[in-house]
């Protein structure tokens, strides 16, 4: 959006005019994006093969997964929730899936719905908890981490069956005429719907109205609870969704697999300058969060920094970005 | 206010002020008896105090976690503060009574430092607490992991017998669940400090603007939750008898749930620590009554996870039927 002299918000008439305005109007975003460069300038420097087609694919193809379920955090961030249960979904759907699919390529293709529902289900609840029950998203998102992995391991009696199949593992780790990985592409996509959806539609102005002002929200007519509880189903979906592909992308499953994209889910959203309170910012700042993020975790693996160094590395870098542009404000306003 | 009458006043003021409070202890009393039910073994005071200290560590991880929620804050970093403790003391504790008393010194700096690394994160520099402890937490686990890649450390057995002796047959972990918190934390609740903690809490901007040292107050409340956490971490320490980079993982999300069991709200200002000791205490117990019942360990995490929600939903509805909390 520019500014006419008059003060209003014209929208620029071409979609890369436009991307450009909405990037200027949030420095933060802007400066997202411009650490992710930084980074990866930094890395090629120390590691020359960084810059090799090969190296950007790998990357890209990790950062499907975080940015797919960084999707749903975003969107819940948005409306100052949290959803602390995406790593249990998709430890839950990586473990189903594997044992259902159990190699087929035909199953695969049940096995896609089945996952999107489990995630759905699981978002829906929260949604639905977080609004009727009155439940904090903090503690109800955390509830249905707990159970979820525990109905992981109910299902899978503590040792993870089955397999990936050979589709799955096409879309998980294959890719498209040998550069761009197919997760990349259907991040692509969602990508580009969620900051569709957000940016373009009466829905989207509708999050970003209930992240700033839940009550006035409700007296301007819009629908609160409904448009919480989307937003948390989404949640859901997307981490299943990137549990469908981490599936195919490792061939089997674990335990634990889910793990890293929590703290990582709400990292990118943070990094990329979406305010932990809501209202402000967006998906375009996420992707540059997520790509810095894995940036930083390749970097950190190239190297050779043990676990220690990595885990203080990851907070300390959080950390700074935080003090840059993630800060609360000061009590004297 | 001295007197017995006054003392019992005020007491029933705030247990029909704080509903969760009672109705917590009334949980705990319920699965005490259930346990006392299913393992009459429970009441023998050797017996209880072995069970009792496996449960101190999270009874003062909650209470240290609570009084940050006072703040109207978080700590997700307990867990780290825990670990970190208990990694330090095991590679770090000498012999002897003077080798001992200096690993928990150790520890339990550690544990406050790192409190104040985050309250001045959440209270000078004011990131949101929930990323703030986010990324300390992480930070505390590397460093912990630095300290102590694999499994190992010692501890002379003395300390870890420590907690293991009864006074008059009242097992002492009992007694130090009531006297740590009421001496580290009651004289700081009633002094301006408690008050302002509570104050910041319920109203940061109304605070800050009577005089009040908004970033003093959060520093010291993260400092006192770190300093809890610590000795969870030392406690801890006597119970496993080693060092474990992972060991303290479960204290954040436990914590956590036990301060809301305990009624403490998480919007702060309100609450105190006497419900997350319960809360710590039900949880605790919790996996023991799993156990007994002959339910499969897998469905614990399945029911802990439950436990949590119809706890919450009844205290929210608690909440609104005492007219408190308005829809």
């Amino acid at each position: 959006m520019s500014r006419d002299p008059g003060g209003a918000q014209t929208f620029s008439p071409t979609r890369l005019g436009y991307l450009i305005d909405t990037l200027k109007s949030d420095w933060r975003t802007m400066l997202a994006y411009g650490v992710a460069l930084v980074l990866y300038l930094i890395m090629v420097a120390i590691s020359p093969s960084f810059a090799s087609l090969e190296q950007i694919s790998n990357i890209l193809n990790l950062a499907a997964f975080l940015g797919i379920v960084a999707i749903g955090q975003t969107l819940v961030i948005l409306v100052f929730g949290i959803d602390l249960s995406v790593s249990a979904v998709i430890t839950l759907v990586n473990l189903v899936t594997t044992a259902f699919v159990a190699g087929s390529d035909a199953r695969t293709l049940t096995a896609i719905p089945l996952a999107l529902a489990i995630g759905a289900a699981v978002g829906l609840v929260n949604g639905l908890g977080i609004r009727y029950l009155q439940i904090p998203d903090l503690v109800m998102t955390l509830a249905s981490f707990t159970i979820v992995t525990g109905v992981a391991l109910l299902y899978s009696g503590g040792a993870p069956t089955g397999q990936s199949s050979r589709l799955l593992n096409k879309l998980g780790a294959g890719d498209l005429g040998g550069i761009l990985p197919w997760s990349f592409v259907i991040w692509a996509v969602l990508a580009a719907l969620t900051i569709f959806a957000l940016t373009r539609t009466t829905f989207g102005r509708h999050v970003y109205a209930v992240g700033l002002n839940r009550r006035a929200s409700r007296f301007s007519g819009i629908n609160v609870g409904r448009t919480v509880v989307i937003l948390y189903t989404i949640s859901g979906a997307t981490a299943a969704i990137a549990g469908l592909l981490l599936t195919g992308y490792t061939g089997s499953s674990y335990f634990g697999i889910g793990d890293p994209y929590q703290l990582g889910s709400i990292a990118a959203v943070v990094v990329g300058g979406t305010s932990i309170f809501g209202g402000r910012g967006g998906y375009i700042g996420t992707i540059a969060g997520v790509i810095t993020i894995v940036l930083l975790q390749s970097l950190l693996t190239v190297l050779n920094i043990a676990d220690a160094g990595r885990e203080i590395a990851f907070g300390l870098v959080i950390l700074i970005l935080l003090v840059i542009y993630g800060r609360e404000r000061s009590l004297r306003q | 206010m001295t007197t017995i009458a006054a003392s019992s006043r005020r007491l029933l003021r705030h247990a029909r002020r704080e509903p969760a409070v009672p109705a917590v202890y009334v949980v705990l009393a319920i699965m005490v008896v259930v346990y006392a039910v299913l393992d009459p073994s429970i009441l023998n005071s050797d017996r209880a105090t072995i069970v009792l200290a496996e449960k101190l560590p999270l009874v003062l991880a909650a209470v240290g976690q609570t009084i940050v929620f006072l703040t109207r804050g978080i700590d997700l970093s307990v867990g780290g503060i825990v670990t970190l403790t208990n990694v330090v003391i095991a590679t770090q504790m000498g012999q002897g009574f003077g080798g001992i008393a200096v690993g928990v010194a150790i520890g339990l700096l550690v544990g406050i430092a790192a409190g104040v690394a985050n309250g001045c994160l959440v209270g000078l520099v004011r990131l949101p607490p929930i990323i703030a402890t986010l990324a300390t937490w992480s930070i505390l686990e590397g460093l912990a992991l630095y300290v102590l890649p694999q499994p190992g450390g010692s501890v002379p057995i003395a300390f870890g017998d420590f907690p293991l002796r009864t006074f008059f047959s009242v097992p002492f972990p009992l007694i130090l669940m009531v006297v740590l918190p009421l001496i580290f934390w009651g004289p700081v609740r009633y002094s301006r400090l408690g008050h302002a903690i509570y104050a910041v809490g319920s109203d940061e901007q109304a605070a800050y603007m009577s005089g009040l040292s908004v970033a003093f107050t959060k520093i010291v409340a993260y400092a006192m939750s770190g300093f809890f956490a610590a000795l969870a971490g030392v406690f801890l320490t006597m119970q496993a008898l080693s060092g474990d980079p992972r060991i303290g993982e479960s204290f954040t999300l436990d914590s956590i749930a036990a301060t809301v069991l305990g009624g403490t709200l998480l919007a702060g200002g309100r609450g105190g620590v006497l419900g997350p000791i319960a809360g710590a205490l039900v949880l605790g117990l919790l996996s023991d009554l799993l156990f007994f019942t002959g339910v499969r360990p897998d469905w614990e995490y399945v029911i802990s996870g439950a436990v949590l929600v119809i706890a919450l939903v009844v205290s929210t509805l608690g909440r609104r039927i005492s007219g408190e909390q308005s829809r």
